[in-house]
């Protein structure tokens, strides 16, 4: 049996930087969340920490509690969720697991190593994601303003639209400086294991060992596509005023009209009308072999705001032109719908039977 | 061939250049043809954009001052001062009734005549502004942080307080004088022992490092009608200048009896030798009744105390101390130009405009070029402290504001104009009409030491045809005039509240980015503020009922009350729970004889209710606050007097 072997110098001084990197969620937040609104011109933001969580300015959590209880989401309350009062002994145990490594030099310390960190923040990013479903989905009924179909959940990464907040999530620079941490220990573990074996520098007396390196690689590239598939499907938000319808070229400028559409692979294609997105789909068309995950439509009460194609319901009404003048207007209710029919005429329907109407009308 | 070529394409090129010079001009023209088109472009200040200027016009007799942008002319704010406002519970609600407390009583109504900013360096700077009342002689301070009134303080000894709150050029002063010469001490006498009884005072008031306001000193005055004032700056500062008229001392018909004398005076006073007397003891403390009024900033209430005695100086114990300088014709105002050497005068029914030197006063003080004296206050003679004569300078001279750039611009009542004259050469080198009747004009930062000459404000007091007509009772107005470009262009008209006497404006990012959004909840020390909902609560002690609410988007705690009778007075102490910017709630109630509430963010404001008749009542949110705004609301259920419903009130959960 062979002694453990060490790692090189550069990896060691890899691990002492991550080590110090994941010290930096002390200093900065993980995870920051701004939402603006026309009557929030300045914008509102939150910020995540490793053990609390406040507002990008004073009060500004306490201000996005009391617009959350119109819609019922649940008042966000640091002190009740348990996660920040644990998390911080997670990353200043990885701070000095890192430093350990860094001691010990051998090969087996920074792949047990990388293993714990992936696995944590993989459950750590899996967790947020669950928080943030939860307070988007597990919402008060007993709320003042209720949509059908619409939930509330920020975005993990980008931007979305949720009513009339303009949400946008990132990383934080704390967060950036952990990914930064054990994404170095990653690249280290790849030069021990992979790098280095094929140079024949491993060690003097020492064979590479191609089998268990391979191993290793094909761990921490797991573990890099479990971090990397945090990403949902939840369709990006529409710019409106600034991104182009993607089938006929336009500006996407009513934001009472837009649809769109998300691939299975998590790409959100964006049109400015329902009738533009389903030609957009026909055989021939650029998206006629698209996976589609889901379809989404703006509703005309609700400025912006894209909700699941099967939770809206339409009016076709000569009245209403739709911007590329199949006159398809969405609404997420169908007494609304009816109360602008008795207005303005036309013909309800639901999705189905829109897809036909659709496709013939334009062809027409 | 080459060459050739060559020319031709050169020749193409200038040719195209030619034609594309012939059209600019001819686009450029045409816009800058027409007046209307070059000054649409530069009072056009663009939706979503701010004005460059914050200026500052006194209501005159609304009591209030409001606030404008620059150059388009906006009205931005109009800030209570000396008159209740039922609209944010100025003077109607406990916490700020105190503020129009005076010796008088309660006095919900005042003449604000001059704004005037405080200055660092003899330079505007942001922090307060002060405002005259004229009729119950107080001087108010308003913090340009909140644009709240923050102190008020009443004058004794004093009737009209005109000239009046001119500032020193580090606000080490604020002054007042009495514009009405009276019994001092007010007496019951016959009022055509006029001339022999009747006394001016000229007061200096204190201002402390953190604003509040004391009455330093007086200095007894003869008995003539105080005018308008203005500190030295520079070479002057020590000094102050106050006109004055009526040197004749009439009692009656003062058009005609006070009009009779060639010259009246100007009041030099040296307040830095004043100063030195009142430390060697000259003065004399006088008993004397008169309150003082501030904000409270912790509990955001404005607390009144009632002073009783001030010090006064006699000219005939302190020589030195105040001279005369003849000055022609009743004149108006008195302005100092940012060097500090040179005083204008506004001989109001003067031919001319007659500026002092500073420093031919100094050599006329020292060679001692007096003709005379009155109550030991020595006259200067008038040859020997003019620095030159202003000839046609216009109807009614008035006002003097100054450009920094070696130009004085004086306003003409009668001719309805403003002239413009060079200092030094004393020649009038523009002028250009207002409509109608100005009093005074303003340039931004024109009475300091550091004006930014861009514009003239005219301030009229006559508009007849100018504005759509609205019956009897028409504006006032405001003219704003380009300065900057060669001859005076009039850019804008635009109307006022009240009358605007005179303003005051500096560069909006002097003050833009010191103003407060909102009160800081935690910080608020109102003995009935309450910090959540859960303290909410109704209280009875006696015939007293202490409702202590809470508002916050999108409703009242409590907002079911029960118990109230008939006969009670109850006191809503409501707090709004908001830690946001601009979202104040209102609170007003069915039948109140009283105004409503407007709270802001992390504020308490008391609004008493005496319900007159039994049944249910609501109260509602005044202010649209959000989408639920209608929703906020509530109802008093009020007893008959002596029943026995217990005080309730819902709660939270």
């Amino acid at each position: 049996m062979k002694a453990p072997q060490r790692i090189s110098r550069i990896s060691t001084l890899a691990m002492i930087a991550t080590a110090l990197l994941l010290l930096g969620v002390f200093v900065f937040p993980l995870w920051v969340i701004h939402l603006q609104a026309p009557q929030y011109p300045q914008g509102l933001g939150i910020h995540i920490w490793i053990n609390k969580i406040d507002g990008a300015a004073p009060h500004d959590l306490q201000n996005i509690n009391g617009l959350n209880h119109y819609i019922g989401m649940m008042s966000i309350e640091p002190g009740e969720i348990p996660e920040l009062r644990f998390m911080q002994y997670f990353a200043i145990g990885l701070a000095f697991l890192a430093a350990l490594v860094a001691a010990l030099r051998r090969r087996w310390a920074l792949l047990a190593w990388v293993i714990i960190a992936v696995s944590l923040s993989g459950i750590g990013l899996y967790d947020f994601y669950q928080w943030e479903y939860n307070y988007g989905h597990n919402l008060n009924p007993e709320a003042a303003i209720k949509i059908e179909g619409m939930s509330y959940q920020p975005p993990m990464f980008g931007t979305k639209q949720l009513l009339n907040f303009h949400t946008t999530a990132w990383p934080g620079v704390g967060g950036i400086l952990a990914m930064l941490g054990v994404g170095l220990s990653v690249l280290a573990l790849g030069y021990e294991f992979v790098v280095r074996p094929r140079r024949g520098q491993s060690g003097p007396d020492q064979a590479p060992r191609p089998v268990s390196s391979r191993a290793a690689a094909l761990v921490s590239l797991a573990m890099l596509a479990v971090l990397a598939s945090g990403c949902s499907k939840e369709p990006l938000a529409i710019a409106f005023g600034t991104d182009a319808c993607e089938y006929c070229a336009m500006t996407i400028s009513n934001e009472r009209y837009g649809a769109a559409f998300v691939t299975s692979r998590g790409r959100t294609h964006k049109f400015d009308s329902v009738e533009c997105m389903l030609q957009a789909q026909m055989p021939g068309e650029k998206f006629a072999d698209s996976k589609i995950h889901m379809m989404y439509a703006v509703p005309y009460e609700f400025k912006g705001t894209l909700l699941p194609i099967d939770k809206v319901i339409f009016l076709v009404s000569e009245d209403m032109p739709s911007p590329m003048g199949a006159n398809i207007t969405a609404f997420s209710s169908k007494e609304d719908a009816e109360h602008v029919q008795e207005i303005k005429g036309g013909e309800i329907m639901g999705f189905d039977a829109l897809k036909v109407h659709a496709t013939q009308k334009v062809h027409s | 061939m080459k060459w050739f070529k060559r020319m031709r394409k050169w020749g193409l090129l200038a040719a195209a250049a030619a034609t594309v010079a012939a059209l600019s001009v001819y686009c450029a023209q045409k816009p800058s043809g027409t007046v209307m088109g070059s000054g649409a472009e530069k009072v056009y200040v663009a939706p979503g954009t701010y004005d460059e200027f914050y200026a500052f016009m006194s209501g005159g007799f609304s009591g209030q001052v409001s606030v404008y942008g620059l150059p388009s002319g906006r009205l931005l704010r109009v800030i209570p001062v000396f008159s209740q406002n039922p609209e944010n519970a100025y003077g109607y609600a406990e916490e700020t009734k105190p503020m129009l407390n005076t010796s008088f009583g309660f006095v919900p109504w005042d003449d604000a005549h001059h704004p005037e900013l405080s200055q660092t360096n003899g330079v505007p700077d942001g922090r307060w502004l002060f405002i005259n009342g004229n009729n119950t002689t107080r001087i108010a301070r308003l913090d340009l942080k909140t644009f709240e009134t923050d102190e008020i303080i009443e004058i004794p000894n004093a009737a009209g307080n005109h000239a009046s709150p001119f500032i020193t050029m580090n606000t080490e002063y604020t002054v007042s004088s009495t514009r009405f010469s009276v019994p001092i001490p007010q007496a019951d006498v016959a009022i055509s022992e006029y001339a022999k009884k009747f006394k001016g005072t000229i007061s200096f008031v204190k201002v402390d490092s953190d604003g509040k306001m004391s009455i330093a000193f007086q200095i007894l005055v003869p008995g003539y009608n105080y005018d308008l004032a203005h500190a030295g700056k520079g070479p002057s500062h020590g000094w102050c200048f106050f006109t004055t008229y009526n040197t004749e001392q009439a009692n009656t018909l003062l058009e005609v009896n006070a009009s009779k004398y060639d010259k009246d005076y100007i009041a030099a006073v040296n307040w830095k030798k004043a100063e030195e007397y009142v430390a060697q003891g000259k003065a004399k403390t006088w008993p004397a009744k008169y309150a003082h009024n501030y904000m409270n900033h912790d509990t955001q209430t404005a607390e009144s105390e009632m002073l009783t005695s001030v010090k006064v100086l006699d000219p005939a114990d302190c020589p030195g101390m105040i001279y005369y300088l003849p000055t022609p014709k009743s004149p108006h105002g008195v302005d100092v130009d940012p060097t500090g050497e040179y005083i204008a005068a506004g001989g109001k029914l003067a031919t001319v405009i007659p500026v002092h030197s500073f420093s031919k006063m100094l050599t006329a003080i020292e060679e001692k070029k007096f003709v005379g004296e009155v109550d030991n206050i020595p006259v200067l003679e008038y040859e020997a402290v003019m620095a030159g004569e202003v000839q046609n300078p216009g109807l009614g001279p008035l006002h003097t504001e100054f450009d920094g750039k070696g130009y004085a611009y004086t306003s003409a009542f009668i001719s309805s104009e403003i002239v413009k004259w060079k200092l030094g050469t004393w020649e009038v080198v523009d002028r250009i009409p207002v409509y109608y009747s100005i009093g005074h004009l303003m340039i931004p930062g024109g009475d300091s030491m550091k004006p930014w000459g861009k514009y003239v404000i005219a301030l009229n007091k006559v508009t007849k045809d100018r504005y759509l007509p609205t019956g009897p009772e028409l504006t006032q107005s405001a003219q704003l005039i380009d300065i900057e470009s060669g001859k005076m262009t009039m850019l804008l008209d635009f109307p006022t509240i009240g009358e605007p006497h005179y303003a005051q404006a500096l560069p909006a990012d002097m003050i833009m980015n010191n103003s407060v959004k909102y009160y800081e909840l935690s910080a608020n020390k109102n003995p009935n503020a309450i910090k959540s909902e859960a303290e909410a609560r109704v209280e009875r002690k006696g015939n007293d009922v202490h409702v202590y609410m809470s508002t916050i988007r999108t409703h009242f705690m409590p907002d079911n009350i029960e118990g109230v009778k008939v006969g009670d007075t109850v006191y809503f102490h409501v707090t709004n729970l908001e830690q946001d910017w601009d979202v104040p709630h209102g609170f007003a109630i069915i039948g109140n004889q009283n105004s409503e509430l407007l709270v802001m963010p992390g504020q308490t404001r008391t609004i008493a209710w005496h319900p007159g008749k039994e049944g249910v009542f609501p109260f509602y949110c005044t202010d649209f606050c959000s989408a639920l705004h209608q929703e906020m609301s509530g109802y008093v259920r009020v007893s008959p007097r002596g029943s026995g419903t217990p005080i309730s009130f819902n709660k939270r959960g």
